[in-house]
């Protein structure tokens, strides 16, 4: 017998055994002769504990959103009504103005500085605080600080750190007889300074859910390794970080997403200036709605930050997943 | 040729309490050596220790003659087992078989037909593609034992390697083990909780408890020269049947509690030197009816009767102890009714009162049934 006459054989037989179960079934089915009333007990009770969520979703997500999309096709008068309807007039604009690419810019460098540094920091001070030492609770307390700080304080902290005469970094620099640094006075310094300080803003939060991740992985792995005598770094690149892979994958992924929302830390340490250098795009959504109060060209722009964001997450879900290892 | 040896060797986690305490002994060279005890009494430690997981806070490891205390896993020429069998779940099974080749920078070709030698040895050939997860339970433990098998290493430790598995499987990966130990010709420290895997595939037994050594010894010393109450209990399913008697020297004889008396032989009333005691019979040693005035006997009621198709388990009361026998055949008795149950005299074990030592144990002549057994071959 061939291949091809042992798969249609093989087919024959399943076809045959499926229609002998679905012949059982409908002889022997011992039909429900329950009302729709108790029939649907499931479906209504659900919704009685989804309600509480659909709710303030409702409220809070979905409309704001839809509005925003709507106010996005219009031009706004001063207490932000939809008062001429122009289409996508908004988003041409945006897309021609020089204020709204360099927003752009920015805001891809501030991600491209944030998020891997964040991670890798944070793989590391992880890798650090998994070790099984003397008082190693201390210092995952402190590592992990960061992520209990709101983001005022943090800014206010920085702040200070980053004052051109009496902070301390600039002093610190200025022992070793580097001249001081405008911080963020500076248009080429700026955006770093804010970088920074997101930075160990993320660290909290990527170190603790990393010690998490790694904290997860059998010590028998390691143990097994030892025996065939692999070393520190060939155990990291082959074990650890593979088994870490989905707990990376998020990890990046909500850093991506939070750094395209910074907004708090720019607000507080440079207003989005100098030069606009730190003009990140929430904050230009900000300025526009709040400040000149564009409701339109900034429902626009939020309009498109969500796409953005929305495009970028599923590709790296599409691409990004092939790499991580789930159990 | 000893291979492994262990001199006065201890462990202590927290510096006020041994989890093993002063073992000591040799392990030869192709030996199948088990490391059997209830849960906690040590054996992961002991093995740990060998396998240089964990420090060795006293006594002296050598392996091939040489000092290891201090030798780090990988110098020790060794491969280890893990009880969840430790696969890396994100290499396929190819790539697990061969993370400890590749490490070691041993050639393609090489790695490539030592691989295809041990799943073939092991039936993995059609899984190698596989991840883990696809595995069964018994293929997984199957791609642990491939892992030590190409490594060649001439010592293989196992920390409980069968325990999750089903008890089908159990029994036939045990012999799988044992036959693979044969043919490779490596020196195996086996550590289980089961006794029964310890009975059937060690050449040697070490029995421990809370961290002691309690007897060395190959399976059948174990079983019929048990050196305490312990290992008395321990092996054999089921387990001795035990009950405290006092001593009347006056009539030779000894009193259980619910007035049983049994006399005993000159020999046997020698050896008491408290006048508490244990006795001790094995479940197969027990008989219907009330045997000859060289048996003892009992009439008891049943509490339970387990037919078991080829064997029938009984359980009664005897004192406070529930006291088992082992029948070959069906016997399908009245539960309400009381019975006669009887055992040879000379069967009895007998443990001191206070230390648990054994007192007295049945001849067992292993020389004499050698003997016959050449005789008959002859
Ligand atoms: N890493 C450890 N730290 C502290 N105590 C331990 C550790 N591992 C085992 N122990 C203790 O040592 C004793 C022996 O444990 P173990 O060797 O795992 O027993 P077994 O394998 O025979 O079940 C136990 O009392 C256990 O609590
Ligand atoms: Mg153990």
């Amino acid at each position: 017998m061939n291949l091809v006459e042992v798969k249609a054989q093989g087919q024959q037989e399943a076809t045959l055994e499926a229609e002998r179960v679905r012949e059982i079934i409908a002889e022997k089915q011992v039909i429900s002769h329950q009302n729709v009333w108790r029939k649907t007990t499931n479906i209504r009770l659900a919704i009685l504990y989804l309600l509480p969520s659909i709710i303030l979703f409702s409220v809070f997500l979905f409309y704001p959103m839809f509005k925003t999309v709507y106010l996005s096709f219009f031009l706004t008068d001063a207490r932000g009504a939809a008062a001429v309807f122009v289409g996508l007039e908004n988003y041409l604009y945006l897309l021609q103005s020089a204020r709204f690419q360099k927003s752009m810019v920015s805001t891809s460098l501030f991600v491209l500085y944030t998020v891997p540094t964040s991670v890798i920091i944070g793989l590391f001070l992880a890798l650090i605080a998994n070790e099984k030492l003397r008082g190693i609770g201390f210092f995952r307390t402190i590592f992990s600080s960061t992520m209990g700080m709101s983001v005022a304080a943090s800014a206010v902290i920085w702040l200070f750190l980053f004052h051109p005469t009496v902070g301390i970094i600039n002093n610190f620099l200025g022992l070793f007889g580097i001249p001081a640094v405008g911080w963020l006075l500076d248009p080429t310094w700026a955006l770093i300074s804010i970088a920074i300080t997101t930075i160990w803003m993320n660290l909290g939060f990527s170190f603790l859910i990393i010690l998490g991740g790694l904290q997860n992985i059998d010590t028998h792995l390691y143990e097994s390794a030892n025996i065939d005598g692999a070393g520190y770094f060939y155990q990291l690149r082959r074990i650890t970080v593979p088994m870490l892979s989905p707990t990376l994958f998020f990890i990046i992924t909500i850093t991506f997403i939070n750094s395209f929302q910074s907004f708090g830390q720019v607000d507080i340490l440079t207003r989005g200036g100098p030069a606009e250098s730190t003009n990140l795009i929430v904050y230009s959504i900000y300025q526009d709605a709040f400040i000149n109060y564009q409701f339109g060209t900034a429902s626009a722009q939020a309009v498109i930050l969500f796409l953005i964001v929305f495009v970028l997450t599923f590709l790296q879900f599409k691409f990004g997943e092939r790499k991580v290892h789930y159990q | 040729m000893n291979h492994i040896e262990l001199q006065h060797l201890s462990k202590s986690y927290d510096q006020s309490s041994f989890a093993v305490e002063d073992v000591t002994v040799s392990i030869e060279q192709g030996e199948f050596f088990i490391l059997v005890g209830p849960s906690g009494c040590g054996k992961s430690t002991m093995l740990r220790m060998i396998a240089g997981l964990e420090k060795i806070s006293a006594g002296k490891l050598y392996i091939d003659h040489q000092l290891a205390n201090h030798l780090l896993p990988s110098q020790r020429n060794l491969s280890m087992v893990f009880q969840n069998y430790a696969l890396y779940p994100h290499l396929n099974v190819e790539e697990n078989i061969l993370f400890g080749l590749k490490v070691r920078k041993i050639k393609k070709t090489v790695q490539r037909q030592r691989c295809e030698e041990a799943a073939a040895l092991l039936g993995l050939t059609d899984y190698l593609k596989r991840k883990p997860r696809e595995l069964s339970g018994g293929q997984r433990q199957r791609v642990a034992l491939a892992r030590a098998v190409v490594s060649e290493a001439p010592i293989c430790l196992m920390d409980e390697p069968l325990s999750n598995l089903d008890a089908k499987l159990r029994g036939q990966m045990r012999t799988e083990i044992r036959q693979l130990q044969r043919k490779l010709g490596i020196t195996m420290i086996y550590v289980t909780h089961d006794q029964v895997e310890a009975m059937t595939m060690g050449d040697r037994i070490m029995v421990m408890k809370d961290g002691k050594v309690q007897q060395v010894g190959t399976p059948l010393e174990i079983y019929n020269k048990p050196k305490n109450l312990f290992v008395a209990t321990f092996i054999g399913a089921p387990p001795m049947n035990i009950a405290k008697a006092e001593v009347d020297r006056l009539n030779k004889q000894l009193i259980l509690k619910n007035e049983i008396v049994i006399t005993l032989t000159e020999e046997q009333l020698f050896s008491l030197k408290s006048d508490i005691v244990y006795i001790g019979v094995r479940p197969e040693q027990m008989a219907y009816g009330k045997g000859s005035n060289r048996d003892a006997h009992l009439n008891v009621s049943l509490s339970n009767i387990e037919v078991l198709g080829n064997e029938t388990l009984l359980a009664f009361n005897v004192g406070d102890d529930i006291w088992k026998a082992k029948w070959l055949g069906q016997w399908p008795l009245d539960i309400n009714k009381r019975t006669e149950i009887s055992f040879p005299k000379e069967q009895l074990y007998l443990f001191d009162g206070k230390t648990e030592e054994t007192l007295f144990s049945p001849v067992w002549n292993e020389n004499v049934l050698k003997e016959v057994l050449a005789g008959e071959s002859r």
